[in-house]
């Protein structure tokens, strides 16, 4: 089944018109369609990716669609990268409202925690919970100024556990934590901060179907609306949600967003 | 850090475990101790620190000569250093802050899973985390003690999902925050939570908490795994 198209009248509304945000990991994927959900939105998009070669056409897309965007080099583990990230997102577009971490690293072969690779373990903790905490703690001071709002990109996993990516789950729950007590610590400022967890079709999940082609079958399977999310127009609008004035009371929360195939919160 | 190993024969509800039950505890800076010193069979407490935990630390931490025959019954984890037990707003967190405080334990607990898997296969085991209720329930000044704690609240949800094929149970024990903090945080950590008072007026005792384990790694829950036993004293009530 094909995804639905945007919702009527969804391309003419600016709810961020004006606004400024970073997206990590948003040469592809799940980041890329938040980006460019976000810039049709009307924000101005810093594309903060490790590679040029998708982090750039990520960019130029935004741009030819008559959007502001730019693309820095940053590897998320580092804490000089993110906060020259922001930095240029202050520079050049004048601040920073939206704080979006999506980056993640590969997981390696599914299976079992004690089967798994040992030299996955912390890339995976650095580019989930470290980069959580150096993209929160890089753009505090500009999202205080506007207020402004930080948005996790978790997963069902990060709540129900999950057998063949133990750490990639445990990775993602702490993502969790962080939303909640920062919620709690960042808002007497005003700041808002919340997760997503989606489930969409990206470049490491068709590699996955391709690798097992019963995966998708399974996956719809117990997904109610009965098919994969598509990023850019499924998963791109709750972001854009969640940054916008409509969700200006909501704070510490995880939505989720994989057509109802998690229910457990 | 070791303690010498506490040897209980009798267990909750007349379970009549036998002493050579093998209990490991790795934990310290909060509960671990005390609850180590409830908990029945022949217990070994150590008290590494998080960089000292490799894939080979169970090896090296269970009983003496332990291989794949001997095993262990029970591990329970217990690992907070002192830096995730001190408030502190992110903004004031070094990179050398979060990963003392988070990062390195977090792997720490990890890397005891792996090396714990073999030794409770032999013994169709049980494997416990305990966590402070802060990671569930946020807490500003905690966020990477909350971190750590919802990430080992799901390793072991994930455990028992893999893990139960071998025979292993997986839980985790969620805690109130005090009994993992210095009394002068113990009460910022609450009012940070925002939690109620509990119910039953006090949090669990260390004694209670250690029954609960057992109850856990005993034969009456054979049919149990994937639990997060929320033990707060009635204070968060939230799931």
């Amino acid at each position: 089944m094909s995804a639905p198209g945007p919702p009527s009248g969804a391309g003419d509304a600016v709810p961020l018109d004006g606004q400024v945000a970073v997206v990590t990991g948003a040469g592809q994927g799940v980041g890329a369609g938040i980006a460019s959900a976000l810039a049709g939105a009307g924000a101005a998009v810093v594309i903060a990716t490790r590679r040029a070669a998708n982090g750039e056409p990520a960019a130029e897309s935004i741009r030819a669609a008559g959007r502001e965007a730019a693309f820095v080099r940053c590897d998320v583990t580092q804490a000089s990268d993110v906060e020259a990230t922001v930095a240029v997102a202050v520079e050049r577009f004048g601040g920073l409202d939206i704080m979006v971490h999506n980056a993640v690293a590969h997981a390696g072969r599914p299976g079992g925690v004690h089967l798994s690779g040992s030299h996955r373990i912390r890339p995976q903790i650095a580019t989930g919970t470290t980069a959580s905490f150096l993209c929160a703690r890089a753009s505090l001071p500009h999202l205080r100024r506007r207020p402004g709002t930080l948005i996790l990109l978790t997963s069902p996993a990060g709540v129900e556990g999950s057998a063949n990516l133990p750490v990639y789950a445990t990775v993602k729950a702490t993502q969790r934590g962080i939303v909640k007590s920062l919620a709690r610590e960042w808002g007497p400022h005003g700041v808002r901060v919340n997760a997503i967890a989606p489930v969409a079709r990206t470049p490491a999940m068709d590699a996955a179907v391709a690798a097992n082609p019963d995966l998708e079958t399974r996956l719809v399977a117990r997904t109610p609306l009965g098919r994969l999310g598509d990023a850019a127009i499924d998963i791109g609008p709750v972001a854009v949600f969640l940054a916008s004035d409509g969700a200006r009371y909501i704070t510490g929360q995880t939505i989720v967003a994989d057509g109802g195939g998690f229910l457990g919160l | 850090m070791e303690h010498g190993p506490g040897r209980r024969a009798h267990g909750p509800s007349g379970a009549g475990w036998e002493v050579s039950r093998e209990v490991l505890v790795v934990g310290g800076g909060g509960p671990a101790a005390a609850i180590a010193a409830g908990l029945c069979g022949n217990v070994r407490l150590v008290a590494p620190d998080a960089h000292e935990v490799d894939d080979g630390f169970v090896d090296r931490a269970g009983p003496r000569g332990a291989g794949p025959t001997d095993g262990l019954d029970l591990v329970v984890h217990a690992l907070y250093p002192e830096q995730s037990r001190i408030p502190k707003p992110i903004d004031e967190m070094t990179d050398g802050d979060w990963a003392a405080a988070c990062d390195d334990p977090l792997e720490a607990g990890i890397r005891v899973a792996r090396g714990a898997h073999r030794h409770l296969a032999a013994r169709r085991g049980t494997i416990v985390f305990c966590v402070p209720l802060v990671g569930a329930a946020g807490a500003a000044s905690f966020v990477a003690l909350s971190a750590l704690a919802e990430g080992l609240r799901v390793l072991a949800r994930s455990l028992a999902r893999s893990w139960g094929s071998d025979g292993i149970r997986a839980h985790a024990v969620t805690l109130h925050p005090s009994m993992f903090l210095a009394p002068e945080h113990a009460a910022a950590a609450t009012e940070a939570t925002a939690l109620h008072d509990p119910a039953l007026g006090r949090p669990p005792s260390a004694s209670e908490v250690a029954a609960v384990i057992d109850t856990l790694a005993g034969d009456a829950t054979a049919g149990l795994t994937g639990a997060s036993v929320v033990m707060d004293g009635g204070a968060w009530m939230a799931g």
